[in-house]
């Protein structure tokens, strides 16, 4: 098989990433994505792209944090070179604060951010209804311009990007040699996967540039993430909700919380509300499978359900995307196959 | 009781206002006046970043020490306030940078969250082998100044557009207090040679993505000549020139590019930053701040003058602490010339 023919069907960062992955652990094969929807209509860009890992909860956490390492490794060499600033992946530090201290004083990932440290008391004054808290620095990824980068980086290794609604995987079969679903909530429909369902996430976008910290409630619910242009205000974790329309009250009550943390943002200008719907599952689906029907066979790889934690481990769990992908060709190619991998 | 003024940067206006606040109640006939021949936005004061930080050693002056944590402690206090946003005051962390290990500074307690930097950290530094990461506030001149100035305004203060040349210029018709917050330019009103210009030229650039300031310290090349990167609300300074007895406010070709390469050696995204103004100032640089009293004659009267002059590149850094020791001083002027407690009378 001189060319391998991969489609990666979705366009958000897990595809995007996944994509670039493969072109860059199997520059021989032809990559092709194929979404419904590029940015900025995934549910990507409405994610504020901070580097904060949800847990998984039947994922091992050796692989969570493996996952997270490649991942802040990789972003923190964008982040600290000339192409930072198209890319909009850069630094931020900040704190996360608890009303109550919380079991787990060190998350598996505090030795992968960076100078992370349990706040003083004078940084605590600073909030007034919280007893303890975290301060580290770690990295954001802003959407749109991550998304764009990494279709540019994708187009400059000749990968072609086409919008186009995949509604069964099998309409792939005679066009493509390896399929690699990240569809993230569309697998619901696509792979009929019903562990996967939304946790509907509300979220405004402000201009208040003079806020240069994240503040995250260590109970997830309220956040504030500023981002190159704009600061992300959250949130809301609303599982099994399926609406996509932003509702006025939790707008209000979003706003009130983040001001409550940080008083000055009622002089945030420019609100503007946006919702996605985080993929969710109790551990991501990275994972081959041979899809079979009347004798003809389809590898597929999956790479969905990253829930809260996309950008924490796109690039992680796009590496092992990739090196699925590249079994699936070693298959394909039998026994004596020169499978670059 | 009338008071001059001399200076609208942020030594006369923060003196201003302190004075004022502290001591209208007490003395109703308290009139202010300020006399400048620059106002904001063409101040030292405007130029300035804004970030609170003292040099790194002090030293010795641990009255400089007290006055910056003063400072601070005022800055601290008014961040969740409604009026910080009009201020310009918000909190920024960041890097000080050096080449070899360094004593912790005298501030290191004062600032919120101090520690060194861990080598994860120093890997974003080719060339710098130590540092230290902390949080403080960031207090914007150009947003300041116009805050103190309605401030004062509000407070009946009147302000005069007017190049003093003595003393006894404003000291006529009754004015008992003379408050020399004159910058750079003192020398003009009262020979001192101690006080020179510390020239200083900065980039402004957009690069929102910076979030942190970055300071490098060339212990060699002394303070301020090693360059910085602070990011502001609306764009980011570029700086790094301190020359000790240079005049000029012109910006220079040379010192532009040596900004330039040198920030974007530290920060190479920097490159694709738009660059959207330069400006050169005179850090009003002296051994010591110069804040006390001197009896001056003025006319046929004795007059006081409290100097508060002097702060080089630590202005907005120690500005509050210098005010309400000016106040105090006109505080004790008040008693001597039994002011404070005594029935309404005729004017001095």
């Amino acid at each position: 098989m001189a060319s391998p023919k991969v489609a990666v069907v979705g366009a958000g960062v897990i595809g995007l990433s996944t994509a670039l992955c493969i072109t860059e652990t199997c520059p021989s094969c032809s990559v092709t994505v194929l979404s419904d929807q590029f940015s900025p209509n995934t549910t990507s860009d409405v994610a504020a792209g901070m580097l904060i890992p949800h847990t998984y909860p039947d994922t091992p956490i050796h692989r969570q944090r493996q996952w997270f390492k490649e991942t802040f490794t990789y972003l923190f060499a964008i982040s600290n070179s000339v192409e930072a600033s198209e890319a909009g992946v850069h630094l931020v530090s900040g704190w996360q604060v608890f009303k109550s201290t919380p079991k787990e004083e060190l998350p598996f990932w505090s030795d992968i951010v960076l100078g992370f440290r349990p706040m003083s008391e004078a940084e605590l004054q600073k909030f007034p209804q919280h007893r303890f808290g975290q301060a580290f620095t770690t990295l954001k990824c802003d959407c749109p311009p991550y998304l764009l980068w990494l279709e540019k980086r994708l187009t400059a290794t000749g990968t072609q990007m086409y919008t186009r609604k995949v509604a069964d995987l099998w309409e792939l079969h005679s066009e493509y040699d390896v399929v690699v679903n990240c569809t993230g909530m569309g697998a619901h429909q696509l792979v009929g996967d019903k562990q996967l369902f939304p946790v509907r996430g509300q979220v405004l976008k402000v201009h208040a540039p003079w806020l240069k910290h994240f503040i995250r409630d260590g109970d997830g619910l309220t956040y504030i993430y500023p981002g190159v242009h704009r600061v992300t205000l959250g949130g809301t974790r609303e599982e099994g909700s399926w609406s996509l329309s932003p509702d006025p009250g939790t707008t209000r009550d979003i706003f009130d919380r983040c001001c409550s943390l940080e008083p000055s943002l009622q002089g945030a200008q420019d609100i503007e509300v946006k919702v996605g719907l985080r993929p969710s599952r109790q551990c991501v689906r990275v994972q081959r499978e041979v899809l079979s029907q009347g004798g003809v066979k389809l590898p597929v790889v999956h790479n969905y359900g990253h829930g809260a934690g996309g950008f924490s481990v796109h690039r992680g769990t796009a590496n092992e995307a990739a090196h699925l992908v590249g079994e699936c060709i070693s298959a394909l190619q039998g026994s004596s196959s020169r499978a670059k991998l | 009781m009338r008071v001059a003024v001399i200076g609208a940067g942020v030594i006369g206006l923060s003196s201003a206002l302190c004075i004022h606040e502290q001591f209208h109640g007490l003395v109703p006939s308290l009139e202010l006046e300020v006399y400048a021949d620059r106002f904001t936005p063409h101040t030292t004061s405007d130029g300035a970043a804004g970030m609170w930080q003292p040099y790194p050693s002090d030293h010795g002056s641990l009255q400089e020490t007290l006055w910056n944590k003063e400072t601070f402690d005022y800055l601290l206090r008014h961040l969740h306030s409604p009026a910080a946003k009009e201020m310009g005051l918000f909190l920024l962390s960041g890097y000080n940078l050096f080449t070899e290990p360094v004593p912790d500074p005298p501030w290191k307690n004062i600032v919120l969250g101090f520690r060194n930097l861990t080598p994860e950290e120093l890997e974003l530094f080719p060339g710098y082998s130590y540092g230290w990461f902390n949080t403080a506030p960031m207090l914007e001149g150009r947003s300041y100044l116009p805050w103190l100035t309605n401030r004062l305004t509000q407070r009946g203060v009147k302000f005069f557009h007017k190049k003093v040349e003595s003393f006894q210029e404003v000291s006529g018709d009754g004015v008992d207090v003379v408050l020399n917050c004159s910058g750079v330019r003192a020398g003009h009103l009262q020979p001192d040679p101690e006080l020179q210009p510390g020239r200083g030229q900065i980039i402004k650039v957009l690069a929102p993505w910076v979030k942190h300031f970055i300071v490098t310290h060339d212990l060699k090349s002394g303070i301020y000549n090693s360059p910085y990167i602070i990011p502001g609300s609306e764009c980011t300074v570029l700086g790094g020139i301190y020359q000790h007895g240079n005049w000029s406010e012109e910006n220079s070709a040379k010192d532009h590019k040596s900004i330039w390469d040198s920030c974007c050696r530290l920060l190479p995204a920097l490159q694709k930053a738009k660059i959207v103004g330069e400006w050169s100032g005179l850090r009003p640089a002296r051994p010591s701040v110069r804040l006390e009293r001197e009896s001056i004659r003025l006319g046929n009267l004795q007059g006081e003058v409290i100097h508060n002059y002097g702060h080089g590149g630590f202005g907005i850094t120690i500005h509050w602490g210098c005010a309400m020791a000016a106040a105090r001083l006109f505080g004790s002027i008040l008693q001597e010339k039994k002011q404070l407690g005594s029935p309404p009378g005729p004017r001095l």
